[in-house]
């Protein structure tokens, strides 16, 4: 199932896109470079929070990616009647990282003499991972979100340049995303020398183009239209 | 000002604005959602345990410290979790619900994550999604270890296609 979004080559879906990224043709190394794509925000926002580090986050980033490319293994442990994508992606970082600890453990063993593997004790790999005020799974969630939303909001804008609703999507744009702290309907109308009732009118039109696709994506995510509400009230506890 | 045709949209905008979209993407009030910003909050939560279970000498305080107490036996949880959801509906407003939810859910983590004992009557087999997300949340709260160490140990265990753990 993809949402109305033009000539888009990719599957809108976490799930069906994994499917791709699995298959052995041509296709499949286009899905997975898709998949790298679509999802390397949160990913990087991970490691970054773990790390502190740009370029070890921007590494080890690129090691999951190249790890996923050639342990079809990892992939094919994703089940999606077990949850949503997002916790399975979560998941498969952390064991990631802790797998990553442990060989760069032994890595900088070997390279200092005095050490021997008996006389390094307790969770070293811990040593690795600086203190933060924002935890990896926070920084996760957070890209997370701004992922679904910046995906939604791109296929919104596509939908409106086709129907023409340029405007309702800067009247939507305007009021949501606003820069500043309260905008009110007629000062956003007058913009476009619209009343404040025909203002929230064409931005309604939006937010109903936002509402299908958001939750079309979600349901593809959680695999059931009864969990795409739990989804959403679990993304906005989580920010 | 902000570029509404860039590719990263929401770059910039504030976790309230982020809430805000997906707000607007929810059929119903999202407040009805056990998944609450009211978890986060232990003192609320004690609170409205404390409201809900006035006919109790113990406080919400001490339902939430006995739940996240290392020492507590199974025996004493499996009533923790017995009476949790028999006040669920009997809370008077979403505040009380809610923390009757949490208190049911915490206590069978606590069992599963300490003792290895599944005190539901039902499969944790698909219960990870649901921890993890209250680990998350709760995340400067000892529950939140607990919720974290019961996802954990259930990503780590088998179980057979019937829901049930394999030996």
């Amino acid at each position: 199932m993809s949402v109305d979004s033009g000539n888009r080559d990719f599957p809108v879906t976490s799930w069906t896109l994994l499917a791709e990224a699995l298959a052995s043709n041509s296709r499949a190394v286009m899905a997975r470079d898709e998949f790298a794509r679509r999802y390397r925000r949160p990913i990087l926002s991970y490691f970054s929070c773990l790390t502190r580090d740009r370029d070890q986050a921007e590494e080890l980033t690129q090691g999951f990616f190249e790890k996923l490319a050639v342990n079809r293994a990892l992939l094919c442990a994703a089940d999606r009647s077990l949850g949503p994508f997002r916790h399975y992606l979560k998941r498969a970082l952390a064991n990631y990282w802790k797998s990553e600890l442990r060989y760069r453990g032994r890595q900088k063993r070997q390279a200092e003499e005095e050490l021997s593997p008996d006389a390094w004790t307790g969770d070293g790999w811990e040593r690795l991972a600086l203190a933060a005020a924002e935890t990896p799974e926070s920084a996760f969630n957070e890209a997370w979100v701004r992922r679904l939303l910046d995906e939604s909001l791109t296929r919104v804008r596509e939908i409106c340049e086709r129907k023409n609703q340029v405007d309702h999507y800067r009247l939507f744009m305007g009021m949501y995303l606003s820069d500043s702290i309260e905008p009110s309907w007629r000062e956003l109308g007058a913009l476009y020398g619209l009343d404040e009732k025909t203002a929230r009118s064409r931005s309604d039109t939006v937010v109903r183009h936002f509402r299908k696709i958001v939750r079309e994506i979600l349901r593809e995510e959680t695999g059931s239209d009864a969990l795409v509400d739990e989804e959403l009230a679990a993304l906005r506890a989580l920010l | 000002m902000r570029n509404l045709f860039a590719e990263l949209v929401t770059e910039g905008a504030t976790k309230l604005q982020l809430n805000g979209l997906l707000a607007l993407a929810s059929d119903r009030d999202t407040q009805s959602s056990f998944l609450s910003t009211i978890l986060s909050d232990r003192s609320a939560l004690a609170n409205h345990l404390t409201d809900l279970f006035r006919d109790t000498p113990q406080s919400g305080h001490d339902w939430l410290s006995v739940v996240s107490d290392d020492r507590t036996p199974p025996a004493t949880l499996r009533r923790v979790r017995e009476f949790a959801k028999a006040s669920i509906n009997k809370a008077s407003d979403e505040g009380e619900r809610v923390a009757a939810t949490l208190l049911y859910h915490a206590a069978v983590a606590a069992a599963w994550a300490r003792h290895g004992e599944n005190i539901s009557t039902r499969s944790l087999e698909n219960r990870v999604p649901l921890y993890e997300d209250l680990a998350d949340i709760m995340i400067a709260d000892p529950l939140g270890t607990i919720f974290r160490q019961a996802a954990d140990r259930l990503a780590s265990t088998e179980f057979s296609g019937n829901g049930k753990e394999m030996a």
